[in-house]
């Protein structure tokens, strides 16, 4: 019952960085298939770094609070920090321990499709990959 | 008859409330003794070996289409095709009987409330040969719309494949309203029954349908056997699915020539011990009988609704007359995705589906993306419908509703 916090609650209730973003620099989908979760998730960069972050989709609890502390903690992080992030950090900014394996898929969710967007832009700039 | 002592798990388990049978029963006593039974006596491989233990298995695989006839009130013999589960016979189906007979232009109609068992072979089939599938809707009720059915039946329609009862919404279809449309046009009509056989008698011959589906899982057997009835006339004319063992008269390098029906459907050794074990389970509910079934799922329908219209943050789907409606419930808590809730009643200990229920078509025609379902067998009680209530409670308190 720890999942269900104050923070995890209070996110579910009150997403941050909610909405789509027009002309996005980096932006990709992904779906969680056993449950039908699905989140897009949206990057502005500047001078190498995140200026915004938002996210759109369906989705739990957690997964809605680990959308929301995802776009928050990327900004102003460079790209290669970016690619650093882990299940861990996630982790920690839920302020949560662990999670049976059926629903730690929902925190990594929106980590994944950060991580697709990365290499989508990493795809065209190195079509030759 | 105290009927939830015939269910072990609860002797090891005494707290347990399980309110999702819909996707899988618990298995009654005698199902779980057969198979054993089997496994400690009988055990070897069926339609093959000449001495004693073998003929035994053989016959008590065998003396389980008798008891399968007997449950659907089946007429002949040859018409029980032992599967693997639903999914399986209604495959079977499709690729048995759709492959060889539909044609380009042909129309294979279903329902939205389908479950992807009796969808995706059909679109799979469909596409192989030109055909069309296509979906007759429902109603804000979440009953089937049978005037719309009226119009979609035509001469172009083949087959009708149907859920007897929805998985989702516990939707009781008018079987014999969808077979007299059938019937006027010429088309073959198919049952998915796997809900249906959970909580109705069901008589193939008054029925009238040509395929009726279901697995032994949902009626309190074991999981990995599954029935076909199929009539005779229809199997003879159908293909084999599958080619193995079994299923052959005789092999040369050249070609093969197929066993009689019902075993030209059976390729390769089949669930036997799971065959014997779902014997046991259809004469467990013979057993129950339909007035006992009848009366306990209007008890536990009639109260779980009473107990969520008692809860304003409930908002509860489908049909809800007992006429209409038996088996399974879906719902939502305003504002709280399904699988917090199903996750916060999980942790009290009840245990419930949150999802689409494999109805993805269906949850579009309700606007959800999914919803939490919860579904009886013949074990329930009031004390678990009070259990469900109690722990949506506590999930409006944790989400503040
Ligand atoms: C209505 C319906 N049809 C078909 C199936 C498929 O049954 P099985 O998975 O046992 O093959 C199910 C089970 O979930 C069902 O509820």
């Amino acid at each position: 019952m720890d999942l269900y916090g104050e923070q995890i609650v209070d996110l579910a209730k009150h997403p941050l960085n909610k909405g789509a973003m027009k002309k996005p620099d980096l932006s990709a989908s992904g779906v969680n298939t056993t449950c039908g979760d699905h989140v897009r998730l949206y990057l502005r960069v500047k001078n190498g770094k995140v200026v915004e972050a938002t996210w759109e989709g369906d989705g739990c609890a957690i997964s809605t609070a680990a959308a929301s502390v995802l776009t928050e903690e990327v900004k102003g992080k460079s790209m290669k920090q970016l690619g650093l992030l882990c299940t861990k950090d996630l982790f920690e900014w839920l302020e949560i321990s662990d999670l049976g394996p059926a629903r730690v898929k929902c925190v990594t969710l929106c980590l994944e499709t950060l991580k697709s967007a990365l290499l989508g832009k990493l795809g065209s700039s190195h079509p030759q990959r | 008859m105290n009927l939830r002592a015939r269910f072990p798990i609860f002797k090891t388990h005494p707290k347990l409330v399980y309110l999702d049978s819909a996707s899988t029963s618990q298995r009654v006593d005698s199902s779980m003794k057969a198979e054993q039974d089997y496994y400690l006596n009988s055990n070897a491989n069926v339609h093959r070996g000449l001495y004693p233990m073998a003929e035994a298995a053989t016959e008590k695989y065998e003396s389980v289409r008798e008891i399968a006839r007997k449950f659907l009130h089946a007429g002949k013999d040859g018409e029980v095709v032992f599967t693997r589960g639903a999914t399986e016979s209604l495959n079977i189906v499709a690729l048995g009987w759709g492959r060889k007979f539909l044609k380009k232009g042909d129309e294979v109609l279903l329902t939205v409330l389908e479950h992807h068992s009796n969808l995706v072979p059909w679109q799979i089939v469909a596409k192989e040969k030109g055909a069309r599938v296509k979906f007759c809707p429902i109603l804000s009720t979440g009953n089937l719309d049978y005037k719309a059915l009226e119009k979609l039946v035509t001469k172009k329609t083949k087959i009708i494949s149907v859920t007897g009862l929805s998985n989702t919404l516990g939707t009781l279809i008018d079987l014999p309203v969808v077979v007299r449309l059938a019937r006027k046009v010429g088309a073959k009509i198919c049952v998915d029954a796997a809900q249906l056989v959970a909580h109705m008698s069901v008589d193939v011959q008054k029925l009238d349908v040509d395929f009726l589906a279901f697995s032994g899982h949902k009626i309190y057997g074991p999981t990995g056997a599954g029935v076909l009835y199929a009539k005779r006339e229809i199997l003879e004319t159908m293909d084999p699915w599958l080619g193995g063992g079994d299923m052959i008269r005789e092999v040369s390098e050249e070609f093969s020539t197929w066993n009689d029906i019902p075993w030209k459907f059976e390729a390769g050794t089949p669930s036997v011990a799971q065959v014997i074990g779902m014997g046991a389970a259809m004469e467990f509910m013979m057993e129950v009988g339909k007035n006992t079934l009848m009366k306990h799922d209007r008890e536990m329908q009639e109260y779980t609704f009473k107990k969520l219209n008692e809860l304003s943050f409930v908002e509860v789907y489908g049909p809800k007359g007992f006429d209409q409606h038996r088996g399974s419930i879906s719902f939502n808590v305003k504002g709280v995705h399904p699988h917090d809730v199903a996750a916060i009643l999980g942790d009290q200990g009840v245990c419930v589906r949150a999802g689409h229920h494999c109805t993805m078509p269906l949850m579009k025609a309700l606007c959800q993306v999914s919803t939490v379902r919860v579904s009886f067998g013949l074990y329930n009680t009031a004390k678990d419908v009070e259990a469900l209530s109690k722990g949506l409670k506590k999930v409006a308190k944790i989400f503040e509703l």
